[in-house]
């Protein structure tokens, strides 16, 4: 049972007007007291200043530490993943809390075989791939999300959190973008290829997996969750050129997007490449929030990224993973305190690793990371 | 019969395109024209991928079109190597020993390492991915490899990278060792004790250059 009432078994949300509307008041109430985690977040999202810079450590696959879970168990057990989650939050601190397993979980229920490592993420076993030739593009079949392994999973780890979760921190359902979904199945760099020699097949493939993730959103949103993250890994310098990205999942994307909106949830995104195409995002997803690890194609700087975007979706970022795997505590507070004095004013940033926290890593960089959010991040910002 | 220049520039060009079957076709016609294999994998097939390596740095070609250049110049050796082989003595060129650290299967960056490498006339032996420390090393004393070139994707692989690189150095300080992939740094290359660190593929070449001098 989530925090939203149900009307002949149909989730009832406030309509986005209202939780903005709600946001403003919350951030009222943030100067003159402490906000729960989901009123700071909200606050953050729709450009208000709340009490402080809300954080998220993305402990996803380190969070099994805490619990002492195998990354078998991490990957395969709703309950021991929400465990894990909620453990991460309590012991570690941070602002939200998500579903993510890993980046294989789609491409696994559409039938590619799976690597399930004991000490790192689950991932496809690529010398296998479920799409061998251009040909086995076509073969791909849409299935029903609820009743395969690992989707079906997420989906129950969405429930258990949204239940767990109440009114104390928003709950974001996750999905990888269907160009994403179709490289864990094809190997980025033949799909890469078969975009330019075989477009056709590709699309082919990318309208049966749309199809799926629509479904698939659907049935996450349905569970309670507050928001729902979409991976478009391939929409920046890292992936594919701009124009390609529009063909290849832009058009795609949208669709989702669209049914999450309908559903009544916001839409969040993630996308971790170099240089990511923040503007042709915005036209195709228009999103409340985009997390992210490097500067735009199009900014120089965060001041210009600010400038920019920062009225258009609010920010989330970007402390780099490589930094939590080396530097020290106080580092990490040291590049936190700077990208909050650029990002924070005026609201619209949430303080974030660029993306998942290193699985083996030392966790003491995640408490630094919500240290300086807590130390540096009360508004108004110093 | 064109002159042998225009021959090599549009070899070069197809190359630069993506164009697999022309690279062919124009390979083909170049040697039967008389145009010694050197010249063109130098002046026609090489010069095609720095191109489109060129384009890839300023950001006007992606991935997919640098793959799909790697595929032309691949297309247009498979054509070349016999002539090549009675051409050149494969000992003229430096040895590089690539691949993918163990735990990670991630082999975009490393093939496009590889394919710019190979195109500034490096002898690249990939071993692929998933490769454990001991393989690496293997390879390099029997090859006798001048650089030992890591990559991987993940940070839960990094471990497994700082175990080649520590364990390379104790068994030959020679040899030049680089690294690279996302979850990497200049910083995080200098701490594992790597004389390099790349993080974009075009430039690999020029790092090997100051490296080997």
């Amino acid at each position: 049972m989530s925090v939203y009432p149900r009307i002949a078994g149909r989730l009832i949300r406030p309509p986005q007007a209202l939780t903005e509307k709600a946001s403003g008041l919350f951030a009222l109430h943030g100067k003159i007291g402490q906000l729960l985690p989901l009123e700071r977040v909200l606050c953050a999202v729709f450009g208000h200043e709340p009490d402080r810079v809300p954080v998220t450590h993305y402990l996803l696959g380190a969070a099994r530490r805490l619990t002492g879970i195998s990354f078998e168990d991490f990957s395969r057990d709703p309950e021991m993943a929400a465990e894990a989650y909620m453990a991460a939050n309590e012991l570690i601190g941070g602002d939200v809390l998500y579903n993510v397993i890993d980046l294989s979980v789609e491409a696994a229920d559409f039938g590619q075989e799976m690597v399930y490592p004991p000490k790192s993420t689950a991932h496809p076993d690529y010398r296998n791939p479920l799409i061998a030739t251009p040909e086995d593009y076509e073969r791909l079949e849409v299935f029903d999300p609820r009743k395969t392994p690992r989707m079906s999973m997420c989906i129950e780890l969405g429930r258990i959190l949204a239940k767990k979760a109440r009114l104390r921190y928003p709950v974001l359902g996750f999905s990888f973008g269907p160009l994403g979904v179709l490289a864990m199945m094809r190997g980025a760099q033949r799909l890469f290829v078969d975009c330019l020699k075989h477009p056709e097949k590709v699309k082919t493939a990318l309208e049966v997996i749309t199809e799926v993730l629509v479904d698939y959103v659907r049935a996450q949103c349905d569970t309670g969750v507050d928001a729902m993250m979409l991976d478009t890994l391939f929409g920046s310098q890292s992936g594919v050129s701009r124009d390609l990205w529009v063909e290849m999942e832009g058009v795609y994307v949208r669709r989702i997007t669209d049914e999450i909106r309908r559903c009544g949830a916001l839409v969040t995104l993630h996308n971790c490449g170099t240089g990511p195409y923040f503007d042709l995002s915005i036209e195709y997803m228009d999103p409340v929030l985009i997390s992210f690890a490097c500067l735009p194609d199009d900014c120089r700087d965060m001041a210009e990224l600010k400038e920019k975007y920062g009225k258009k979706t609010a920010l989330a970022g970007f402390v780099p993973t490589d930094s939590l795997c080396i530097d020290s505590p106080r580092r990490i507070m040291d590049i936190a305190r700077e990208q909050i004095r650029a990002l924070a004013p005026g609201g619209g940033f949430v303080l974030a690793p660029g993306c998942e926290y290193p699985p083996n890593a030392d966790l003491t960089n995640a408490l630094a990371v919500v240290k300086a959010a807590e130390t540096y991040g009360k508004y108004p910002i110093q | 019969m064109a002159p042998a220049k225009e021959r090599l520039d549009a070899i070069a060009s197809a190359v630069k395109m993506g164009s697999e079957e022309d690279a062919v076709y124009r390979c083909e016609t170049a040697l039967s024209e008389g145009i010694s294999a050197r010249e063109i994998l130098d002046k026609g097939l090489s010069q095609g991928m720095h191109e489109a390596g060129e384009l890839y740095e300023r950001n006007e070609y992606f991935l997919p079109e640098l793959l799909l250049a790697s595929e032309a110049m691949h297309a247009g050796i498979q054509v070349v190597t016999p002539s090549l082989r009675r051409e050149v003595q494969a000992e003229e060129r430096e040895t590089v020993v690539l691949g993918v650290v163990e735990g990670d299967v991630h082999e975009i960056g490393k093939n496009l390492v590889g394919v710019m490498l190979e195109a500034e006339g490096y002898r690249v032996i990939d071993l692929g991915y998933d490769v454990p420390a001991q393989r690496f090393l293997e390879e390099v004393k029997r090859s006798g490899a001048k650089v030992l070139a890591l990559s991987t994707m993940m940070t839960t692989t990094i471990p497994a990278m700082q175990a080649t690189v520590e364990m390379a150095r104790l068994l030959d300080s020679q040899t030049r060792i680089i690294v690279g992939g996302a979850p990497l740094s200049s910083a995080l290359a200098g701490e594992m004790g790597a004389d390099g660190y790349e993080d974009n593929a075009a430039r690999v070449p020029g790092l090997l250059r100051s490296l080997l001098g």
